[in-house]
């Protein structure tokens, strides 16, 4: 392929002058990198940093000293769920509030959360009692749940507390973010074939040595770095100041302190990683798909409007779990993967005798579709 | 050096646009007359291997022409000249070499030797999208001649451009003719008898004359007005 680099170059120049390009960038960053410095510095910057007086309870163990401490503090205060900010035990009663399953928006979840025998075991019988809960709301066969007890079994008891706010935070930030790069990649890329209709270049193009068989593997190539480029950067756009205030700080331990219903053993930074491996796929995902429609539509607005329907629709559109198979293949799709929440889906796949997480099989989904809708626009576009 | 067109034919539903076109074009400027919807457009895209024939074929040397090898030695302006806006002169220009596949050294020689000779070179650096649209045709014409091309194929390449320009670029066609194949569609008629060797005459689809129009000792505009009046006055 002659001139492959300097072809690159120029794919990739279109879609970085472009003024909505720009606009749409400069917006969203700002947007981000706004939002979370004004959490920091303006909202509730008392929330954000660990402060002296907290630091004494960092690399605390989760044990009947810690839980008969919070039990006096919820005594001192009326109950567990009424311990304010002015507590040193706010955010650990927070915490087990959570483990308890209080700010869960499940359908006929009930536990009864009484302070008079919280202690050590209590909490760990408890938090099992909810993941079989879980289980049971996610219709897990039984060589599933073997598979996460035996996942929970690897897991160090008691945990150990850290002030986790930053790395919590910046996993929340995944799904929002995602949603606007989604948007972002989806508006600006539905134009890359179809624009050479618009400017009336595909007929020049067409008469060129490179422009027939060559020119949409370039195309395809300038997409999925434009797709890296936007993802990057608004993911630093969110995630920096959240880096730059506190650090790096708890990614060395258990995930289940930001995650309580979970059984992956992974400490939070390998959360975190995995969240960002995703979170990229998924705007490679986003990129290939809005390249094939740009292709198969010609259309910019079209293009773009459906990528932004496609969105909308997986922000809002939901599938009780009961509907097992439709269900876990409906959130297996980015926004779900990446969305905020107490738990992450422990409905498993499997394929022959291994067990793939929603993690892995999304993964290894979001690489096939991106293979496959570019091998489609390479296809379509040399026609 | 043979371009050859083979019963070519195009039909889009119940229209004709093509029907059954037959001719050979050799080294020289061959004009395309007819009137708006003619054909010739339909049949300049069939030639440069951008629209497929419904039936016909289109060779170059007996090479199809939707063969990687006829591109590399095609030039084409279409009537309604595409450009990037945000695009300088000197990036349009360099990014259709690096398509048509001259090395980048050969691309940056090639891009300046051709923004001087369609006189260019001082807004070279300037957005497309501010040039007028002289301006634009001009680039147009350099696009095409990248590659020097030996088949040329223009769809009213001096459309916009003002007279003294129109003569230039005429006299450059001309020039070009000489050592490659050139269809030149146009309305004026002065260009074609200046510069035509050949001259093919386009009605409803159908090629309706053709020859060397200089054996004829009657002018080319009171041929074609006797040719294709009655049809612009109905």
């Amino acid at each position: 392929m002659h001139n492959f680099g300097t072809l690159l170059g120029f794919e990739l120049k279109k879609l970085l002058i472009n003024k909505i390009t720009i606009l749409l960038l400069v917006l969203f960053a700002l947007f981000l990198f706004g939002l979370t410095m004004l959490e920091y510095t303006v909202i509730s910057p008392e929330d954000r940093f660990v402060s002296e007086r907290e630091a004494e309870l960092e690399g605390k163990e989760l044990d009947d000293d810690m839980m008969s401490k919070v039990t006096e503090e919820a005594a001192r205060y009326g109950s567990l769920a009424e311990i304010d900010g002015n507590s040193l035990y706010y955010h650990v009663s927070r915490y087990i509030n959570r483990a308890f399953g209080t700010y869960l928006t499940i359908p006929d979840l009930s536990v009864s959360v009484s302070t008079e025998d919280l202690n050590a075991e209590s909490f760990y019988r408890n938090r099992e009692a909810m993941l079989d809960y879980l289980y049971d709301y996610f219709q897990l066969d039984e060589p599933e749940r073997e598979y996460w007890r035996s996942k929970e079994s690897g897991i160090a008891k008691p945990f150990i507390w850290f002030a986790n706010y930053g790395v919590s935070a910046m996993r929340a930030n995944y799904g929002m973010t995602a949603a606007l790069v989604s948007i972002t990649i989806g508006i600006c890329l539905s134009g890359i074939f179809a624009s050479e209709s618009r400017y009336r270049t595909d007929a020049l193009i067409m008469c060129t040595k490179e422009g027939v068989k060559n020119l949409p593997v370039i195309k395809i190539l300038a997409g999925e770095i434009f797709s890296l480029i936007v993802s990057t950067m608004l993911l630093v756009s969110v995630q920096l100041p959240h880096i730059l205030f506190n650090g790096l700080h708890g990614i060395e331990t258990a995930c289940q302190i930001i995650v309580p219903f979970s059984s992956y053993p992974y400490t939070t930074g390998k959360l975190l990683l995995i969240y960002t491996g995703l979170f990229l796929l998924a705007g490679l995902l986003t990129g290939a798909a809005a390249i094939l429609l740009s292709r198969v539509l010609n259309n910019m607005i079209a293009s773009g409007g459906v990528i932004c329907l496609t969105i909308l629709l997986d922000l809002f559109l939901t599938l009780p779990p009961r509907f097992r198979v439709l269900s876990q293949i409906r959130f297996l799709t980015p926004l779900q993967v990446l969305i905020n929440s107490s738990m992450l889906d422990p409905r498993l796949v499997r394929i022959g005798s291994t067990y793939l997480t929603a993690f892995q099989i999304s993964a290894i989904l979001y690489a096939v579709l991106i293979l496959a809708f570019s091998f489609g626009a390479i296809a379509l576009g040399r026609k | 050096m043979e371009l050859k067109a083979d019963r070519l034919t195009k039909r889009y539903k119940n229209i004709i646009a093509a029907d059954r076109l037959t001719f050979t074009l050799q080294k020289g400027v061959t004009g395309l007359l007819g009137a708006n919807g003619a054909g010739k457009t339909t049949l300049m895209r069939m030639l440069c291997g951008i629209l497929t024939p419904t039936e016909g074929t289109v060779t170059y040397d007996g090479i199809p022409v939707t063969e990687e090898s006829y591109r590399n030695i095609l030039g084409y302006l279409p009537q309604d000249f595409g450009y990037y806006p945000d695009f300088t002169g000197t990036d349009f220009l360099m990014y259709f070499s690096a398509l048509k596949g001259l090395s980048k050294q050969a691309a940056k020689a090639r891009t300046e030797e051709l923004l001087r000779i369609v006189g260019l070179s001082d807004v070279s650096k300037k957005r497309i999208k501010s040039y007028s649209g002289g301006m634009k045709q001009r680039l147009g014409i350099a696009q095409a001649l990248i590659n020097r091309p030996e088949v040329l194929i223009m769809d009213e390449p001096t459309a916009g451009l003002d007279p003294q320009e129109r003569v230039r670029f005429r006299n450059l066609i001309g020039e070009l003719g000489k050592n490659s194949i050139v269809l030149l569609s146009t309305h004026i008629l002065s260009d074609i008898e200046h510069i035509a060797d050949r001259v093919i005459m386009m009605r409803s689809g159908q090629i309706i004359w053709q020859g060397t129009w200089g054996d004829s000792n009657e002018s080319l505009e009171s041929f074609y007005l006797k040719e294709f009046g009655e049809e612009q006055h109905a």
